[in-house]
């Protein structure tokens, strides 16, 4: 039976799709959905707040690249320590090694970031079966197994399958935004609450127990194009980071879906079948990776800075923390 | 003027967060599960020994900034209720005792700490984000689980709850 606010909230979203037609629009007049690129600058800094007690500390944050969605350029990089840039499978990054970490030191990246409102990209290049590899936490189960099935059926088109995984994970499971999730799949299944990484973690596993390839997309979440001010600063936390899906068509055809957005905004449901708002940066690809030079804990999804001291994780908001000061330039629609 | 009412309503019933769904987990009003984890020193304790008195386990991991804030509000509680309340920490990304005494004696945590990257564990206790806090009376029965940050008050409010069952 539905609560009474739940009645109210069904109610209410209902009424206000139908009175909104397609899209809020907020103050600004701009729909979210007819913005096709965002230039901004953005300063991404990493601050020691604490030294870590342990020796041997080293640093790796996540470097943007430009791609099919995004055009990175400027970089300009700043450090009390000596870095390198190195890579690590299609992800590049920032490594610095140190044992003189002072309170206050701070190591800072300025670029400049195009991002484009994103379709279906053609990538013939991109090897489909390395998609098909569930990480720790998409591993499917029975239950997972069970669900397919009876979501999908016998339909063997991967963007139908696609809609239908897309349409019961939505429907079934309900936002939580101030958590730090893990993205493990078949706890999602069970529990139905979660964020970003549950929603796509079990859209992956279910994808991949159908031999369908699924990417996974790892960035940082800006505000919408409706809402974002000319300068703000936010941190580059669990919070704020986010992570999304491309699913593999066949002949090159990598397909997005953003599952916890389109829960989030129900407006944008359909347009978040087979396309991105530009309001984030992908930072990273893939989860549980090895960096470059190979970290000794394990990397659940790699978003933002990551510091191990004497081979382990350190804290984060009590050793260290990201700050992202960006400063809007063009918005083109 | 309707139109305006109308829409600053809607959003006002998605944005503004109801009880999360864990507060009305299946856990609540079930026997607390215990398990043998790795404390600091690796050794293995069943950590159900030293649920002797009103409880809280916290779930936490290094990666979490609203984990380690709830940890200053835990010490204070443990101030202000003393003996009548346990607290103990469970570290989910730690699969053994280095990165629990890491933990530990970066935060000043005061409270025991395991070692609880364990399958079992996090699916018994259905932990697929943090933080969380399990709250236990006198009785080892769960009360509450809260996923997500708590506010001082209301910490309180569900200390005294357990210690009143």
């Amino acid at each position: 039976m539905l609560s009474r606010r739940d009645f109210i909230r069904t109610v209410l979203i209902c009424g206000g799709a139908i009175f909104l037609k397609s899209g809020v629009v907020l103050s600004s007049g701009l729909k979210d959905t007819e913005v096709k690129a965002v230039t901004l600058d953005i300063t991404y800094t990493t601050e020691i707040l604490r030294p870590p007690k342990r020796r041997g500390v080293q640093i790796w944050i996540p470097l943007p690249r430009t791609d099919l969605e995004q055009e990175v350029s400027s970089l300009k990089v700043t450090s009390p320590y000596e870095y390198r840039i190195g890579e690590a499978g299609p992800n590049r990054m920032l490594h610095l090694k140190t044992d003189e970490v002072k309170e206050g030191d701070r190591i800072t990246m300025v670029f400049r970031l195009k991002r484009v409102a994103s379709g279906t990209t053609i990538e013939p290049e991109e090897d489909p079966q390395q998609h098909l590899r569930p990480s720790e936490w998409e591993r499917w189960d029975r239950t997972v197994a069970e669900f397919v099935e009876r979501v999908a059926g016998k339909e063997k088109d991967p963007l139908k399958v696609g809609r239908l995984l897309y349409d019961a994970i939505i429907d079934r499971s309900k936002y939580l935004h101030e958590v730090c999730g893990r993205g493990v799949a078949t706890l999602f299944l069970e529990e139905k609450v979660g964020r970003c990484d549950e929603f796509h973690a079990l859209f992956r596993s279910a994808l991949m127990y159908r031999g369908i390839p699924a990417r996974w997309e790892q960035g940082i979440a800006f505000p919408y194009p409706s809402e974002i001010k000319k300068r703000g600063e936010f941190e580059a936390d669990c919070i704020n980071a986010h992570s999304w899906v491309r699913f593999y068509l066949g002949d090159g055809r990598w397909f997005p879906v953003d599952l916890s957005e389109a829960k989030r905004r129900p407006d944008l449901r359909e347009y978040y079948f087979g396309r991105l708002v530009p309001n984030r940066m992908k930072v990273s690809s893939g989860r549980g990776l090895v960096l470059n030079p190979p970290q000794k804990g394990i990397i659940n999804t790699f978003a933002y800075t990551y510091i191990e001291a004497g081979g382990l994780p350190v804290i984060y908001g009590h050793n260290y923390r990201n700050t992202i000061n960006y400063k809007l330039l063009a918005m083109e629609v | 003027m309707l139109r305006w009412l109308t829409m600053v309503l809607w959003l006002f019933v998605i944005i503004v967060p109801e009880g999360h769904a864990s507060e009305k987990s299946p856990l609540v009003g079930r026997p607390v599960p215990t398990f043998k984890l790795p404390d600091e020193n690796n050794k293995l304790v069943d950590f159900g020994t030293l649920i002797d008195r009103p409880t809280i386990i916290y779930f936490t991991h290094n990666s979490c900034h609203y984990c380690t804030q709830i940890i200053a509000l835990l010490k204070r509680a443990k101030a202000k209720f003393g003996d009548s309340i346990r607290v103990i920490g469970i570290n989910v990304m730690a699969e053994d005792n280095k990165l629990v005494r890491a933990y530990k004696e970066e935060l000043g945590f005061i409270f025991p700490m395991f070692a609880g990257n364990r399958y079992e564990v996090l699916k018994t206790y259905r932990i697929n984000y943090v933080p969380v806090l399990v709250f236990v009376d006198a009785k080892r029965i769960i009360r509450r689980v809260v996923g997500h940050y708590i506010h001082e008050p209301v910490l309180h409010r569900y200390i005294r709850e357990i210690i009143e069952k």
